[in-house]
Order: structure tokens, then sequence, then C-alpha cells
């Protein structure tokens, strides 16, 4: 049983369309979306690839939080509240502006909308920058 | 207007009703969406979906072959370039022609795209766009299919003509052909065959057009002008992934394989004269890879260039014959050296 899902390329802004092929439950390769209009049929390097990551053993899927010289799996409860200890530590020793926010191209506007919110409304500074600018 | 996809879509339903065929690779449109995409139907009431529509943006052999099963009996609605990549395919034991079942659409081109989503059908001298009839416009059409010389899919088992105004003609072009037909109990339909003579003027005049401005340049001019061409090259290997005579799973252009090393990219040059070299003696003027191309590089313009040099050469006709192998494949010493070629 083989389908092609249509989606978005997650690796970029961009936002171009592919299909996702689908083999028995599984995603087995990746292709142009013929009639997105962002893309047209086209796709980079990265685009025809997508596919890759999705079964990758280096994959991360749980949040892990590092011990020594090595890393822990931790439930995102966890993970979430010894970020915001720390974040709230540095803001009250050092100031807000010791803290910066690096958004990612990979997420939506919405989600870097917000980051940028937790940057100046919660913390306080305005260190907000992106990864397609590193 | 219906008709066109009704006819098709009745054939598909009864090769899966009739156990003829496990699965149908054709090109449909979900009720959910406008878009038209490749579907593997198993069910018959999913027959329903398939079109008929003169757009095509992508090589369903090339689907087929790399994740299709060759001991599952399956069923094609292709177009004529398509069902030559299928035979050129399967030269290449990428798939297994036994277990095929093809029904080719008579074909005298495909738009570059659907604006606005319209349902357009294209005749050798005009088109229908949402049920209107309108004079051909050749600028629509994508470039591979002004030069394409081969409207009628005779390599496949069932083939299938649309007239204007809905007519609908079938016939059986071989044994597995016959079973096609009486499974779906429509009888083939004797007439006279499709007037081409349109087809291949526009080709000849295309092909003139095409390749004569290229021709028409000295060797070091066109080197320099197909070079420049290159240096647009992002290495998307798009051209690659869509072709559908490019088979090798473990591609002589992935790093790490001799030619490139790994983590490096390969030099521009390199990347498409290898291509070039690979495919371009079985080349089937699909046009798949130019349409892939993101950088506007005319490569289906070098590969069909190339193939129409080499064809009359090697009296090779790609995607016909089972039996006629590909000359790079097939050459022997004595035939380089008719084209002068010094041996060592």
């Amino acid at each position: 049983m083989i389908s092609f899902v249509p989606t978005i390329c997650t690796y970029c802004g961009t936002g171009c369309g592919i299909l996702l092929i689908v083999k028995d439950g599984s995603v087995v390769g990746a292709r142009p979306w013929p009639e997105h209009p962002i893309n047209q049929d086209k796709l980079c390097i990265k685009g025809w690839n997508v596919d890759e990551f999705i079964y990758h053993e280096d994959r991360l899927k749980k949040p892990l939080v590092k011990e020594g010289d090595s890393f822990k799996e931790v439930s995102w409860e966890e993970a979430l509240k010894l970020v915001a200890e720390k974040l709230g530590e540095a803001k009250d020793k050092s100031g807000p502006d010791s803290v910066a926010f690096l958004a990612s191209a990979r997420c939506t506007n919405e989600e870097n909308y917000l980051l940028q919110k937790l940057s100046r409304a919660v913390i306080g500074t305005n260190n907000v920058d992106h990864c397609a600018r590193l | 207007m219906k008709n066109y996809n009704k006819v098709i879509q009745d054939i598909v339903r009864s090769m899966l009703e009739a156990g003829l065929v496990e699965e149908v690779v054709a090109f449909g449109q979900d009720p959910a969406s406008v878009d038209i995409l490749p579907l593997f139907i198993t069910e018959p009431q999913d027959a329903e979906k398939v079109v008929a529509i003169s757009y095509y943006p992508c090589s369903l052999a090339k689907l087929v072959a790399l994740y299709g099963d060759k001991d599952k009996k399956t069923g094609m609605v292709l177009r004529p370039c398509d069902a030559r990549a299928l035979v050129e395919l399967a030269k290449r034991q990428q798939v297994n022609l036994e277990n095929i079942y093809t029904v080719g659409i008579e074909c005298y081109g495909v738009v570059k795209d659907r604006a606005g989503n319209n349902e357009i059908y294209v005749f050798p001298g005009d088109m229908e766009i949402d049920g209107e009839s309108k004079p051909l416009d050749e600028d629509m059409l994508a470039p591979g299919c002004l030069r394409c010389e081969y409207p009628i899919p005779t390599m496949t088992d069932v083939s299938f003509r649309l007239e204007p105004k809905g007519e609908v003609s079938v016939t059986a072009n071989t044994e597995k052909g016959k079973e096609i037909l009486s499974a779906a109990k429509i009888s083939s339909t004797e007439g006279s065959p499709t007037d081409i003579s349109a087809i291949k003027e526009r080709a000849a005049r295309w092909q003139e057009q095409d390749f004569g401005e290229l021709m028409k340049m000295e060797p070091g001019e066109r080197l320099k002008y197909w070079l420049s061409q290159f240096d647009k090259c992002i290495k998307c290997y798009g051209c690659r992934n869509s072709c559908p005579i490019c088979y090798c799973s473990d591609c002589y252009l992935e790093p790490g394989r001799m030619l490139i090393e790994g983590e490096e990219m390969p030099p521009e040059k390199l990347f498409h004269i290898t291509r070039l070299m690979h495919v371009g003696d079985s080349c089937v003027n699909c046009g798949q890879c130019e349409a892939a191309c993101p950088m506007g590089i005319p490569v289906s313009k070098l590969y069909h260039m190339l193939y129409k040099e080499l064809s009359p050469l090697f009296d090779y006709e790609a995607g016909f014959d089972l039996d006629s192998l590909p000359p790079v494949s097939s050459i022997r010493d004595e035939d380089l050296l008719k084209t002068g070629v010094e041996l060592d």
C-alpha cells in the first residue's frame, strides 16, 4: 500500500510543498508536490531527502539533561522546569541582558513570534536572533 | 466532458474487480483536493479518482521501479514517453513487464502547469479548457512535448484515444490488452488511426528551432554555452531523481563512490557530463529533468539532442523493443571504428 501525502518541508522557512511517499505505514521517500504554488514541482537537495531524518538513529525524541559527561533522558516537565530555573537564576544574578534567545528558521512564524515574546516580555531582553543569520 | 475520464475509470475499476491486477498506478484527483497526484489504487471504488487531464507531473514508471513490488500484478495508466521509460527500465531489470498491464493514453502534449487548476485536454490542433474549445496555445505546453514525435503509445497493452467533444476510442495492442478490454466489457474500436502528421510537423519544427540554434554554434562556443548553463547548477539532484532512465540505487554521483569524496559536492561540469553519458543514449524525452530543475537549465534539450544524434548512428530507438539493448551496453569495437573513434 503506497500513498503520496502532501505536506510542507520542515527544513527552512520557505515552505515548499512536498509529497511524502508512505509505504505500509513508513515514510520511504519524498518528492516535490507538483502543484504547490511556492516551489512549483521543484526542490533543493534538503527537500528531496527530507524523509531521511525521520527514522535516523541520531534523532532526538526525548529531552536530555547533561549529567557529567553523559546525557540522561527526562520528562518534558522536568526539562522545562530546569530551563525555567536556570533562566531565572541568570536573570536575577546578572540581569536580563545576560540571556539571549536563538529562534529557528525551521519553526513556524507563530512559534518564532512566541519566542521573542518570551524574551522581551518574560525575561526582558532584546537579545533575539535566529539560526538563518548564524 | 467527463466521458474522457469515465472510460478510463471503467477500465481501471474492471481490471481491479476482475482480479487482473492487484494495484493500479495512475494520476488522479482526491475529491478533497484539486491537485493531481500519483495514486496507487487497490480498491475498485477508488477508480473514480483517475483522470486523463493533459498534465503529467512525474514519471509513474520511475515510481513503480522505486517503490513498486515486482511480484505484484500492477496496472498502469501511462503517457507514451512514460510507457517508453517503462520499457527502458524493464531492459535494465528494474521492473517486471510480465506483471504489468499498461493502458496508454494517446498524448499530443501536456501543459507545463494548470493555472487555476483547469481541466485541460490537449488535441493535435486545439485544446479544451474547462469544457471550452480553444485553438492550441503552444506556449502552454512543456518544451519536451513540442519536440515529441511519439504521440501514440504503441508499446502499451491498450491504447486509448481522446477526441474533441468527449469521444473516446480504445484499442487492444496485445493479448494482455484483450484481457483488459474483455474484463471491462469494452470492444476494441476499429477505426482509422490518429493522423499524426500535425504532431510530426510540430516536432520537426521545434527540434529544428531548439537544436538548430545550438548546432549553428562553433563546437567551442557550444561547449562554452553548456558550461555556462552548468555553472547555474545548485546540485539538488532533482534531474537525477526525476529521470526514469537514471535507475541505479547506488549512484556514481553520490559522495563516497570513488568519483566524489565523502561529504563533497560534485563539480558542476562533471555532474552533468556524467549523467549525460549514463542516460543520453536512451533518453525518452519525457522532460521530467527540466521540469524539476530549480535553476532553469535546459537539460532535457541537451539529452534529447544527444539522443537524436546517437539514435540513427546506432540504429537504436529507445522505449520500443525490449530485445534491443541500449548502445552503451551493446556497443562493439567495430561500431566505434565506424564513427571515427580511434581505439588503443
